[in-house]
């Protein structure tokens, strides 16, 4: 099954560079409506002024980190269906189930390829 | 005038006296030899219990002289500690740790700018590689798409960026910690100004070729040398 590319997506990282990274590898699989985000009370403002279909979160980034922006995310009851990836260097087994506790959809450590990205994407689109 | 008339002794007078005489010094031999027993015997134990009192100064006297031996290792190993300090503080009054800190930030700014440089390049071979697959077909457009596929590659590859500089990040972090406590250490010693007076180690000096040996300088460095002055040295 195809998957939706379609869908506005949003990346948070705190590192210029890796934005532009993950933004080229989406681009690559099909996303063309991507914005981006700094950290995670910036991406939260974003989130409530647009409808996204997807968050691609870093973990590590100041002053809202991913992990708070996650909680926040479920907490929401608007938001808290959303698909939310997060791609973080933090690869230590506490890191991985805490994200899982807190509803996590998928979890790629850096660094990672455009192979990954594309997997993880589809198996949290259901697609 | 008149001499006295010379004194005459007699024999037997003379016999008793010298008897006396030795009597007068046995006794007295006698006498000392009794003092001197009497001190031998008070500096002999005669008891258990002042034998036991004697046996516990020789132990504390050895716990003493250890404790000596201990405080002396103490002493010197202080002596030492102060004399690194110190050593670490002439070399480099700015601090050792922040040059260090300086030159792994500079290592994260300069591969952050290459990085970018490298996306730059690939998005634009991205865009070309893009336009021009629309215009091909056949084995060049196959060609095109193998472009893609590379670039996407490079633009992989460009995630080291990321994990280098936060692995840096995680060094220069311990790096300052080891600063400030050493910082602490020299601030219980009074600060480091108090070190001005603790002789340093002498760090060897490079000599010859070596010296120049000092390696990509930094911006702020204020011996750096712009190409601008080079260009003007050179005419």
């Amino acid at each position: 099954m195809a998957l939706n590319t379609s869908l506005p997506v949003l990346i948070v990282d705190d590192y210029q560079t890796m934005l532009r990274i993950i933004r080229n590898l989406l681009k690559q699989i099909g996303f063309n409506d991507v914005d981006e985000a700094k950290d995670g009370s910036e991406a939260l403002g974003k989130l409530k002024e647009k409808k996204y279909g997807l968050v691609i979160s870093d973990w590590n980034m100041a002053p809202m980190t991913g992990f708070e922006l996650l909680q926040k995310v479920r907490a929401d009851a608007e938001l808290g269906s959303l698909p939310f990836i997060m791609i973080t260097a933090e690869a230590k087994t506490e890191n991985v189930v805490a994200a899982k506790q807190a509803g996590v959809n998928n979890y790629i450590v850096k660094p990672f390829n455009a192979d990954t990205l594309r997997s993880k994407i589809s198996a949290v689109l259901g697609e | 005038m008149r001499l006295p008339p010379p004194i005459s002794f007699d024999p037997l007078s003379l016999d008793l006296l010298a008897q006396s005489r030795e009597s007068i010094a046995a006794r007295r031999h006698a006498e000392i030899m009794r003092g001197m027993a009497a001190i031998h015997a008070s500096l002999e134990p005669s008891s258990g219990a002042s034998k036991a009192l004697l046996d516990q100064i020789r132990t504390d006297l050895r716990e003493a002289l250890h404790l000596k031996e201990e405080l002396d290792a103490i002493t010197e190993s202080i002596q030492r500690t102060k004399r690194e300090i110190a050593t670490l503080h002439s070399h480099n009054p700015g601090g050792q740790v922040t040059s260090v800190t300086d030159e792994l930030g500079a290592v994260v700014c300069g591969t952050e700018a290459a990085t970018n440089s490298i996306l730059a390049a690939a998005e634009e071979i991205d865009e070309i590689t893009g336009t021009l697959a629309s215009r091909l077909s056949g084995p060049d457009a196959e060609m095109a798409r193998r472009i893609s596929d590379r670039v996407i590659t490079i633009f992989e590859a460009c995630n080291f960026q990321d994990i280098t500089g936060q692995r840096i990040s995680k060094v220069v972090g311990s790096m300052k910690f080891i600063e400030e406590r050493v910082t602490q250490m020299a601030q219980i010693w009074g600060g480091l100004e108090s070190f001005n007076d603790v002789e340093a180690f002498k760090v060897p000096d490079r000599e010859g070729d070596e010296a120049l040996l000092n390696g990509p300088a930094l911006d702020s460095d204020p011996n750096r040398t712009s190409q601008d002055a080079i260009d003007a040295l050179f005419g």
